[in-house]
Order: structure tokens, then C-alpha cells, then sequence
């Protein structure tokens, strides 16, 4: 009786393990993806893994609810979008602070000074802009999305994204346009 | 980069300064999370309670709201229980207590009040004393008080075979006063006894009569 119970009990496969498993597939597939969201918002490696944390204990608490499971990308990434807009805001109406922004690939010292300078003027550029054009410019930047995928990652149409992405690129284009060294020819 | 590019109405200066800027922008979020950040959030979900875990709390708060309920209604609904628990929590009864003002203490005499058999069941109220009431005339009142005084000032003398009543102050009359009794004269009128046709009163008089 044991050894047959002990065989059965070995096929047996308890679903709240499976759910486990197919998570920490999603959560290793994804975890690039939710961090670079965060940090084209916060611009701060560790507020930004702080998010992409929460977001996925955010969506374990309630991946049971997501029907389309292949839709996991998408969800997580509105969902970290979310919260780090929600974490920028309070930072924001807390203290004006002055984000130190991390230069990757910088060639030379002389460069870095240059570099920095660009790069506060594009995210004031950048922050300045609706959220809705905000968040398509963030994620056509991100693993290069292309408009299609930037549509199925907001759940909204391809139309739709490609007329925010032109009015992104106009407000850009009008914002940055002062720093280019050709301003004064035009 | 095979990302979508829409270059309507920008011209070629704007064209050239979003592309730099959206180079930039990929150079800038081409950062990598730190090699432990997997770990941390699986950790993170691993510290938190389970999907079952959080069903069994539910469920076992679901139970206990609902027996908390029943036993809350099953109390409610049975009168003798509710009745038994109102018997326990009934507060001591009150002693009437009767007064009489300091001004009416000579002239009045107070009624014996008993208090009603059910009264333990009625709902508490504040007690109202009612004003004691005459009932007997004054000389009457004062005889009983003066026979009252003098009862209180004897003593039951064990020596005397009859058990009668003797005074404490040796003087058993001293503070008995006898008053003749006095009684109206009655009047019989003529028709009572006669018709009326004759005009003469009867006039009777106890005393005369003794």
C-alpha cells in the first residue's frame, strides 16, 4: 500500500508548483527588460532595481489572474512603467534632485563632461514630454521595439504609436534643437 | 536597430537631432541590472506568503466571521436566553424611602406604601416619594400622639401577674390627660316625626336622656 502510494504520489504534480516554475521562467526572460523601464524613468540604478523588484513581486502576487500568460511581457512592463512614474513623482515632489547619470561607454575623460551635458538635456528633453509620448519614446529606445512590439507592449494600436512617436520625435527635435552645434547655420 | 522611424513634416536638421538624441537614449538604457538582482527578487517572492498560504488565511477568516455571526444571531433570537441574561444583569433593587418634610412632621401621617410583586420586572425609573395625606382630623392625630408618647414610656414589669403595662417614671397617669368627650347635640326636625303639621322640635339630648 505505501510503496503504491509512494509511486503514485511521485507522478502527482502540484499545480502551485508548476505556476512557481512557469514564473521563474518569465522573471529570468524579463528581468532586463523591467529594469531598463524603470531606469529610463528614475535614471538611478538602484531606484530602478528597487522597482523592477516590486513590479515582480507585484505581478507573483497576481500572475494567477493573467489569463494570456504570453502577454506576460506587456503586463509587466505597464506594470513597472507604473510604478516608477509613481516612485518619480514622489522623489520629485519630495526634492529636486539631480540625477547622476551613469556614462557606460565613454571613451575619454574629456568626452565626459560633454557626454553628461547631453544627456541631462535630453532627459529634461525627455521628462518635459506627456507621459503618453513619454513611454513609447522610452520603449522604442529599449532592445530597439519596433512600433509593432511597442503596440503590444502598451495594448494599444499600431496607429496609435506611430503618431505618438512622431509627436515624441517633433517635441524632441524642438526641445534639443538649441544644443545642436548646426542651430546657428539653420 | 529595426525600430519604425517616422520622418513626416520634420526636416532634415530635426531629423539629425532626434537621431542623436535616440542614440543617445539606447546607449543610456543599455544598462544591465546587477548580476544578484535575479536573486534578490526571488528571494523577495520566495519571503512572501504563498497563493495557498493566503487562501488558507482567507478561508479560515471566512469561518470565523461566519460562526462569529451565527453565535452572535443564535443569541439574539432565543428570548429565554436573552431574558436569563437580562434577569443576570438586573441591578439591585432600590429601598423606597419615605420622607416627610420637617414643616408637615406633626401634622401629617404617612400611608404604608408597598411596594408592587413585579415591580423587579419593570424598567428602572427614577423614584418619585408622593406627599404623605391626611386621613384623620387633627384632634384625633393628636391623641394618637400623645398615646404614643406615653406607650413609649412604659415598661413591661415582670413582677405584675397580668403583664399590664406599667410607667417607666412611676407615675402611670402623669402624662395621661383625660378630655370629656364631647358630643354635638342631635336635632330632629318636626316633619321627621309628625308630617311637620305641628310646630314643636324634639330636642334630644343624650345626656338629658341618661
Amino acid at each position: 500500500m505505501n510503496e503504491w502510494a509512494g509511486g503514485f504520489s511521485g507522478t502527482l504534480v502540484n499545480p502551485d508548483d508548476v505556476l512557481e516554475r512557469e514564473f521563474e521562467d518569465r522573471l529570468r526572460e524579463s528581468t532586463t527588460l523591467a529594469f531598463r523601464v524603470a531606469y529610463g524613468v528614475l535614471r538611478n540604478r538602484q531606484d530602478a532595481e528597487d522597482v523592477a523588484q516590486e513590479a515582480f513581486a507585484k505581478a507573483h502576487r497576481n500572475f494567477t489572474q493573467l489569463r494570456d500568460r504570453g502577454r506576460f511581457r506587456a503586463w509587466l512592463v505597464r506594470m513597472t512603467w507604473r510604478l516608477a512614474i509613481d516612485r518619480w513623482r514622489s522623489d520629485r515632489r519630495r526634492t529636486i534632485r539631480e540625477h547622476s547619470v551613469e556614462m557606460p561607454a565613454v571613451a575619454t575623460t574629456e568626452d565626459v563632461a560633454v557626454a553628461r551635458e547631453r544627456s541631462a538635456h535630453l532627459y529634461r528633453a525627455i521628462d518635459a514630454l506627456p507621459e503618453k509620448l513619454r513611454v513609447v519614446v522610452v520603449l522604442a529606445a529599449i532592445e530597439g521595439h519596433d512600433v509593432r512590439e511597442v503596440a503590444r507592449l502598451l495594448d494599444v494600436p499600431e496607429g496609435t504609436v506611430k503618431s505618438r512617436l512622431f509627436l515624441a520625435r517633433k517635441g524632441l527635435a524642438e526641445s534639443l534643437r538649441c544644443l545642436a552645434p548646426e542651430s546657428t547655420t539653420d | 536597430m529595426s525600430r519604425t522611424r517616422i520622418n513626416d513634416r520634420l526636416s532634415e536638421f530635426d531629423e539629425r537631432v532626434v537621431a542623436a538624441a535616440e542614440a543617445d537614449l539606447d546607449r543610456l538604457l543599455s544598462l544591465e541590472p546587477s548580476p544578484e538582482f535575479a536573486a534578490k527578487v526571488l528571494a523577495r517572492i520566495s519571503a512572501e506568503p504563498t497563493g495557498r498560504g493566503r487562501r488558507m488565511a482567507w478561508v479560515g477568516l471566512s469561518i470565523a466571521s461566519a460562526a462569529a455571526l451565527i453565535i452572535a444571531f443564535t443569541l439574539r433570537s432565543d428570548p429565554a436566553e436573552s431574558d436569563r441574561a437580562q434577569s443576570f444583569a438586573r441591578p439591585a433593587q432600590q429601598d423606597v424611602v419615605l420622607s416627610i418634610a420637617p414643616s408637615d412632621r406633626r401634622d401629617t401621617v404617612s400611608t404604608a406604601i408597598t411596594a408592587p410583586k413585579r415591580a423587579h420586572l419593570a424598567p428602572r425609573r427614577p423614584v418619585r416619594i408622593a406627599e404623605p395625606v391626611v386621613l384623620i382630623d387633627r384632634s384625633l392625630a393628636d391623641a394618637i400622639h400623645r398615646l404614643a408618647v406615653s406607650t413609649r414610656n412604659m415598661t413591661l414589669d415582670a413582677g405584675v401577674p397580668d403583664g399590664r403595662l406599667q410607667s417607666a417614671s412611676e407615675s402611670p397617669t402623669s402624662s395621661v390627660v383625660v378630655e370629656p368627650l364631647t358630643v354635638p347635640e342631635l336635632v330632629l326636625k318636626p316633619a321627621d316625626q309628625n308630617g311637620g303639621r305641628s310646630g314643636t322640635r324634639l330636642v334630644s339630648n343624650t345626656r338629658s336622656d341618661q
